[in-house]
């Protein structure tokens, strides 16, 4: 008998663990069609000035002030004349620029702390997981409200409250994979090799965290268009004459008995948006990691 | 009428768009007190057989059978009465892995009882009684105690001994045991064999065997049937499938069992490939006393001298917790050894800096036991092979990723699989990966912690050849660390036993298995399977004191130094030490 | 036990400190205090003695230590929207609706969602499952107002089976409580499913099966009780969510409870009555958070019993 074990070489083509992870997520269908309509979405705000008749600001329409929805204006005309499906659509623009930097801002606080805190452990790893703790006794919203109405809001305000409470959940979440994974004996290889702590955390580490860090990263877009929509709603956040849903659907409450349509299309508009990005997020997270399921 | 009658029976698996069969048409009879073993390596099929039996397998399975039998019941119509009356009274099961086997948040006598009360209708104080006298008889000496233990307040040992207590409770007619001894340590796998074997004689059980090692098979059960590929290869009397073996499989199985001894070759020069010199390990253990802490020593390796002579394999045995991965892991500088040194070729490298340790790594390497976490799954297998030239700066990426494939080749893996992830691969694959990347260096010390273990017993035969075949080809030498001295058998020149952090005897491989001193090296010797049914024999278990009493005794006549009255090693012949009182 | 309750206590009243102090610091460090010379116009001198007066010009240290002995007697001084009554008064008016409400969200929810959560892990991939997993991401991600607006769309503006908002009779009161449920129902459905399919997938399930015992017995004896022991952790998610939301709900269902002062308070830039919300919400979330680690211990016999390790 021979010792080797390789005579068998059956032609398959090779499949990296991303491949199946893919293949997971097609066969989700809600997670996948909360992905296709995202897509639409990000569309729809790049293009914005191309699929609407009028400048989102502009008072254009002022005698038809509150008219209900049309072919002519297809969401009807708000309060100070001015076409709400226009508004509509550039409120995508701040609800998911708002979404992907705070998301981006998260990730690039919490991968670091999250890695630092996963492989080293220790007394870096029982600091950063005390500022967390107090970050979990401050209920984010509150805090938030407290922070945009002393800083009086504005956009970029948002942002930064936005992932000030965003990078907790990609930190634990990398935290976590580091630190199984900095136990694996791959990792005592490498560090048998004389490889560097470096050079682990960027070669192995990293991109086995790849999966926590696209799924922390989706995520945190919901949690903060969220938050974004309640503060402009509270009037603390994006102010106008910015067109953003939150602060629509505030004022749409005036309108609600009579003219419906001015609280319907923004409150849509939000469930939408930020239920197709949570379907995706969640899909994601299941198809890249069977083992986070459902959490 | 037989008390299980399985005809064509077969099991497959809905996956992604296709099924996988796992169980491809085999039959077989069981009478009443029978003992049947199945034996097959890890896909064989063998353990989904026996949980078809008791339909046990999840909804994403699909079974079809001419007979299934159990007990006079057809189990594939069974409704939910019939499924409460089979399972534990016609038949009850022992699983593999104890530590989870029991529910977390009860008790063990709770969870004794309620399976007692379920079947019986008993009540709570005469369930409690007998779940007591059961513990007894699978001799759990504190019983009583016992019974209001959570699961995690006991070993493994001892839940397998309580788990088996647990399927004796309603005195069942058939008794499955799946893989009852693989997740425990050598020297308790024997006492649990030796308890299923005299309790199924006791209580007139039939029982039924599933287990990738065919010592167990030897030491336990009348009848095999040899599972490969979810096909039954052949059966019959275990004398017959000893003495006899029909099929190819059967024959290799039986070939990884009669290993010989075989020295290593070449010159054993002057100065050790590595040697170790007083090394010892202490942690310090926090343990809550109050509202502060305390610290308390353990000693996970107390002061070790180990010679690694060029050229030669040394093996270091003994049971979790003896010390012998740390050993093997402070060698490596992985973990830092609390004190002694440690001479790579003549160098002292325990004090050096990671800097300055870097040139000394590419001379020594190490293999773990774990092939899967061994490998990064992210990375195809060139680059895992290719990754000590990556880290050493060696040569052009070209240049790395074709000597990656020499290697691939070199450990008789096919270069087609140069692009392949980890996934895709047999464990016994992996481990010849893993063996590729620690030997691409050309190191001349490899550290090889416990590598077959995980394996099935026919893989572990190939890379234990594949080990040895390179040692001769490098002049590598080679740490080997193994939990059973059976493995070791054939391929280490040098044994070194280690029993609770220390070594208790080290001696030449042939001369530990003829002449064994230290009580301890006994029990381990007396615990390997024995490797044909006809030498069976009772065997007696000594506990921690019976050891430390049976500490052996020389004069300063046979020893040639000073008395101690401590056990300390000491030499008795040439390359034999071994731990012991010397009386003057 | 007592000394695992006794460091946990320690532990999260260091926490409570520090984001006690956070908030008051930054309750003081933005520019804009109450007598800020562009919104009430006083001049220098009376500022000055205002600012004695209210002991706004010792240092914060001082302030901030006069101020939590002032809150350990329960004075939190006197709200700038409503002089006439001390915040404590006000507060203890405001708590009614918030309670009454949020309360009944909370108890007609969580036992809700915890049902939904094990129908939907017992029915895995039937409808069941899919209509929780609906409603658990709707609850969990849409925020609350906007299920709110719905609500009020549907059933009051074009059904109008029940009035929008308001406070005084108790058919208000229906639309808020539906509204306040629609957290602890989509949290506690989400994580009952998750920790009983978890459970359902470990060893010991089959070794139970194994041993004859009936499916009943397996989910609600053993199942349930492993699966009790993650959803502990999820209180404190669920409270927060809930307390949160009130502010929403009160705002969109016009009520006067705590969450519609906080909102007040904020607009106005009343210091007092803000600085006693937050503290009072963090101070809640303590004890939720307490509470939990406790019952976590209670039930999980690794931490009760301790191990042998």
């Amino acid at each position: 008998m021979s010792d080797t074990a390789g005579s068998i070489a059956p032609i398959v083509r090779q499949r990296s663990p991303l491949w199946f992870a893919w293949r997971r997520f097609l066969s989700n269908k809600a997670a996948l069609a909360g992905g296709i309509i995202l897509g639409i979405l990000i569309l729809m705000a790049l293009f914005a000035p191309l699929i609407t008749p009028v400048p989102p600001t502009a008072q254009m329409f002022l005698t038809e002030s509150l008219a209900f929805p049309s072919a002519e204006h297809w969401f009807g005309v708000d309060g100070l004349g001015r076409d709400f499906y226009t508004r509509i659509v550039y409120g995508a623009r701040v609800s998911l620029t708002i979404g992907f930097i705070a998301a981006a801002f998260s990730v690039l606080i919490g991968i670091p702390l999250g890695a630092l805190a996963g492989y080293f452990g220790g007394r870096i790893d029982w600091f950063i997981m005390r500022v967390i703790e107090l970050f979990s006794v401050v209920p984010p919203l509150l805090a938030a409200m407290l922070l945009g109405a002393l800083t009086r809001g504005g956009y970029f305000t948002i942002v930064l409250i936005a992932a000030l409470f965003g990078w907790v959940q990609v930190c634990l979440l990398v935290r976590a994979q580091v630190k199984s994974f900095r136990e694996k004996e791959f990792v005592r290889a490498a560090q048998a090799l004389g490889a560097s702590p470096w050079y682990i955390i960027r070669r192995h580490l990293i991109p086995n965290s790849v999966s926590p860090i696209i799924v922390g990263f989706v995520l945190a877009i919901p949690l903060a268009m969220m938050l974004e929509a309640s503060l402009s709603f509270l009037g603390v956040g994006v102010p106008p004459p910015t067109p953003t849903w939150g602060q629509m659907i505030s004022e749409g409450i005036n309108y609600m008995f009579y003219y419906w349509h001015l609280a319907l299309f923004p409150t849509l508009a939000l469930a939408i948006t930020v239920l197709s990005t949570s379907l995706f997020g969640d899909g994601l997270r299941d198809a890249l990691d069977p083992t986070l399921k459902g959490r | 009428m037989s008390l299980v009658e399985i005809e064509d029976l077969r099991v497959s698996f809905r996956q992604y768009g296709g099924a996988v069969d796992a169980v491809r048409g085999i039959g077989f009879t069981l009478e009443q007190g029978e003992s049947l073993g199945i034996v097959g390596e890890s896909g064989s099929g063998k353990s989904v057989s026996c949980s078809a039996l008791m339909r046990l397998l999840p909804a994403t399975a699909e079974v079809s059978a001419a007979r299934l039998r159990l007990d006079g019941v057809d189990v594939t119509k069974a409704d939910r009465e019939d499924l409460v009356r089979l399972r534990g009274r016609s038949a009850a099961m022992i699983f593999q892995d104890p530590m989870t086997a029991f529910d977390p948040v009860f008790t063990i006598g709770h969870q004794i009882c309620e399976t007692i009360i379920a079947h019986r209708g008993t009540s709570k104080k005469q369930a409690l009684d007998e779940a007591r006298q059961l513990l007894e008889r699978v001799e759990i000496k504190n019983a009583g105690d016992v019974l209001g233990y959570y699961p995690h307040q006991l070993s493994g040992g001892m839940l397998q001994r309580a788990m088996i207590a647990m399927a004796l409770s309603c005195r069942p007619k058939l008794l499955i045991a799946d893989e009852p001894t693989t997740a425990l340590d050598v020297t308790i796998q024997a006492q649990i064999l030796q308890l299923i074997k005299d309790i199924q004689a006791e209580f007139g059980m039939a029982l039924i065997m599933i287990t990738h090692d065919l010592g167990v098979i030897a030491e336990t059960v009348d009848r095999v049937l040899v599972m490969y590929q979810g096909e039954v290869m052949e059966q019959g009397p275990v004398s017959q499938i000893f003495d006899a073996p029909q099929h190819d499989y059967t024959k290799q199985l039986l070939a990884s069992l009669h290993a010989g001894f075989e020295a290593s070759r070449g010159e054993e020069r002057d100065v050790p490939a590595l040697e170790l010199r007083g090394l010892a390990k202490t942690y310090r253990i926090r343990r809550r006393s109050g509202l502060f802490h305390k610290y308390a020593d353990f000693q996970a390796v107390q002061e070790t001298n180990i010679v690694l002579p060029r050229n030669r394999i040394v093996g270091i045995v003994g049971e979790s917790g003896s010390g012998k991965t740390t050993t093997g892991l402070m060698a490596m500088r992985l973990t830092e050894p609390t004190s002694g040194q440690i001479l790579l070729e003549g160098t002292d490298i325990s004090g050096l800096s990671a800097e300055a340790l870097r040139p000394f790594r590419r001379r020594m390497q190490i293999v773990f036991q774990d092939s899967y976490s061994a490998l990064d799954p992210m990375m195809t297998l060139v680059q895992i092979i290719a990754e000590p030239l990556h880290i050493h700066e060696i040569g052009t990426a070209r240049e790395q990723s074709e000597l990656a494939l020499d290697w691939l080749d070199r450990v008789g893996l096919d270069r087609s699989f140069a692009s392949r992830y980890p996934h895709e691969l047999s464990g016994g694959q992996r481990q010849r990966v893993a063996i590729a990347r620690s030997l691409i260096l050309g190191p001349s010390v490899l550290v090889a912690d416990e590598p077959t273990s995980a394996l099935d017993v026919t893989v572990k035969a190939q890379i234990i050849r594949l080990l040895k075949r390179l040692q001769a080809e490098m002049g590598l030498s080679i740490l080997f660390i193994s939990h059973d001295l059976s493995t070791v058998k054939s391929l280490t020149d040098t044994v070194v036993v280690m029993y609770q952090g220390r070594v208790v005897e080290e001696a030449p491989t042939e001369r530990i298995f003829a002449a064994p001193q230290h009580p301890y090296t006994k029990a381990l010797l007396d615990a390997i399977p024995v490797t044909n049914p006809r030498d069976r024999r009772l065997r007696s278990f000594l506990s921690a004191e019976q050891i430390a009493a049976a500490t052996p005794r020389y004069t300063t006549k046979d020893t040639g130094t000073g008395p101690h009255a401590d056990p300390t090693l000491v030499g008795i012949a040439p390359n034999h030490r071994v731990e012991a009182v010397v009386t003057a | 036990m007592l000394l695992y309750i006794f460091r946990r206590l320690l532990s999260v009243a260091v926490t409570f400190f520090i984001v006690s102090v956070i908030i008051f610091l930054m309750m003081h460090s933005v520019p804009g205090g109450p007598f800020d010379a562009n919104e009430i116009p006083v001049s220098e001198a009376v500022r000055q003695q205002l600012m004695a007066q209210l002991g706004l010009d010792q240092p914060l240290y001082v302030q901030y230590f006069k101020y939590m002995w002032g809150v350990l007697h329960f004075d939190f001084g006197v709200p700038y929207q409503s002089p006439g009554e001390t915040v404590l008064q006000l507060l203890s008016r405001a708590w009614v609706p918030s309670l009454i409400l949020g309360g009944a969200g909370v108890a007609l929810g969580a036992p809700l969602g915890i049902l939904l959560g094990i129908a939907a892990a017992l029915n895995r991939n039937t409808w069941i499952d899919y209509l929780a997993s609906a409603f658990s991401t709707i609850g969990l991600t849409v925020p609350v107002f906007v299920i709110s607006m719905v609500l009020i769309l549907v059933f009051a503006v074009w059904l109008d089976w029940l009035p929008a908002s308001g406070w005084p009779t108790p058919d208000r009161w229906i639309l808020p409580i539906i509204a306040y449920a629609a957290i602890p129902v989509a949290t506690y459905a989400r994580y009952t499913r998750s920790a009983m399919l978890d459970t359902l997938s470990r060893p010991f399930v089959t070794v139970l099966r194994a041993k004859g015992l009936s499916e009943r017995r397996i989910v609600f004896q053993h199942v349930l009780r492993n699966s009790a022991i993650p959803l502990v952790t999820v209180f404190l998610p669920m409270f927060i969510g809930t307390a949160t939301g009130s502010i929403f709900v009160e705002a969109m269902f016009r009520i006067p409870g705590l969450g519609a002062y906080f909102v007040s308070s904020i607009e106005l830039r009343d210091y007092p009555l803000e600085m006693a919300l937050m503290l009072m919400i963090t101070f809640m979330y303590c004890i939720a958070y307490l509470l939990s680690d406790i019952v976590y211990a209670l039930i999980n016999p690794r931490i009760r019993v301790g191990g042998s390790e």
